[in-house]
């Protein structure tokens, strides 16, 4: 078995203030919403890079089953962006989500002050092994 | 550990490859003479053949098109896939080679990025051999198991066509793509009876392969014939020296190279 090492990259829609950033890489033809881990693997997510025009709160959520019409999301994870700039974290752990049955999945979502949508962006090291 | 093999995991000159056949408990011996491609073993083949249009079934049972070439569309998986190469001797299928080539194996290493698609292999191309309990259950890319990921050693024998499935049990469309380190070897069968059983009693390293080949096919049973004139030397306990020397020595009558 081989990993593989991918930067995914989202962003907000600059319009709204919260949201469900649609994911992107060089290996996906098109963005997802929300990236279903391969069945007994597991995603890692090495780094965080998150930068924007404004206040935002990205939330990195993961569900035990993506495949129901109405997933249940629980927070892993959440970076904060206080204001116009960039924050960058690079992680000696991991963020380790599993896959038991194949239907494990995660998303990032972002929220932002209420009447201050800004344009805000993520980029996320995932390792799949 | 004996060295058998290099740094990139291919038999050096010299040395011994044995592909075991589980369906037949039978393996070949092959010494490696040469390899033609020394130096030059990495070959990156691009993107998967998959071309947009063509239609994959999926793993919830529905059937998907291919949205641009060598893209393998989310939750789908291939039937068996042959790699084209323009100008080679077959130029759908890059490693297939006639029975002319008899003195010609490809050992061949895959590498496919992103590295957790699944992959398994059809010998010969349409024939899966992933099994569980004898033949209760059939095993592959399109169940839960029966596949690795991101990895395939195969060793390419003459006048069989393989198939490569690859399966892609995510939520997105990925762009995959094919790495090969291969040797085109030139091999020979010892005509040492003596030497195939300790070959195949591992007192004489060797490097080992073992083949996918749960299910021997007629077609394949019948191209080993033509290719080697045998189907491969009986694997026989150390006791069974006697019997081993006795058969070994009367296949090695009909082997052609």
């Amino acid at each position: 078995m081989t990993s593989e090492l991918i930067t995914v990259r989202g962003e907000t829609d600059g319009a709204s203030t919260s949201g469900t950033v649609s994911l992107n890489s060089d290996l996906f033809y098109g963005g997802v919403s929300f990236l279903r881990i391969p069945r007994g693997m597991t995603a890692k997510i090495w780094f965080k890079k998150v930068s924007g025009e404004g206040e935002t709160l990205f939330t990195l959520q993961y569900t035990y089953d993506c495949t129901v019409a109405s997933p249940t999301w629980k927070d892993v994870e959440q970076e904060k962006l206080s204001s116009k700039g960039e924050l960058s974290i690079e992680k000696r752990r991991p963020v380790i989500l599993r896959s038991l049955k194949g239907t494990e999945a995660f998303r990032v979502t972002w929220a932002q002050p209420t009447g201050s949508p800004a344009k805000a962006y993520i980029e996320l090291g995932v390792e799949i092994e | 550990m004996d060295r058998v093999v290099d740094q990139l995991g291919l038999v050096i000159e010299g040395e011994y490859l044995t592909c075991f056949i589980p369906s037949t408990s039978r393996a070949f011996v092959f010494r490696v003479k040469s390899r033609v491609n020394r130096r030059y073993e990495e070959l990156f083949y691009g993107p998967l053949p998959l071309s947009a249009g063509d239609t994959l079934p999926t793993y919830e049972g529905g059937s998907v098109s291919v949205p641009a070439d060598g893209v393998i569309p989310a939750r789908s998986y291939t039937e068996g896939l042959s790699f084209p190469m323009s100008g080679a001797y077959d130029e759908g299928d890059m490693w297939y080679l006639s029975e002319d080539y008899r003195d010609r194996v490809f050992h061949v290493l895959q590498y496919v990025t992103p590295g957790f698609l699944r992959v398994d292999v059809e010998i010969p191309v349409g024939v899966s051999q992933g099994r569980f309990q004898k033949d209760k259950i059939v095993t592959g890319v399109d169940k839960d198991f029966g596949f690795s990921r991101g990895f395939y050693e195969i060793v390419h024998l003459p006048r069989i066509h393989y198939g490569y499935r690859y399966g892609n049990d995510t939520n997105i469309d990925l762009y995959a793509s094919v790495r090969f380190v291969y040797g085109e070897y030139i091999v020979e069968i010892p005509r040492s009876a003596n030497l195939i059983f300790d070959i195949l009693t591992r007192r004489i390293p060797s490097h080992w392969v073992t083949m996918p080949l749960n299910v021997m096919d007629p077609t394949v049973e019948m191209s080993l014939n033509t290719v080697y004139g045998i189907t491969g030397f009986p694997v026989y306990r150390l006791d069974q020296r006697d019997a081993a020397l006795k058969e070994y020595e009367s296949l090695l009558r009909g082997v052609k190279i």
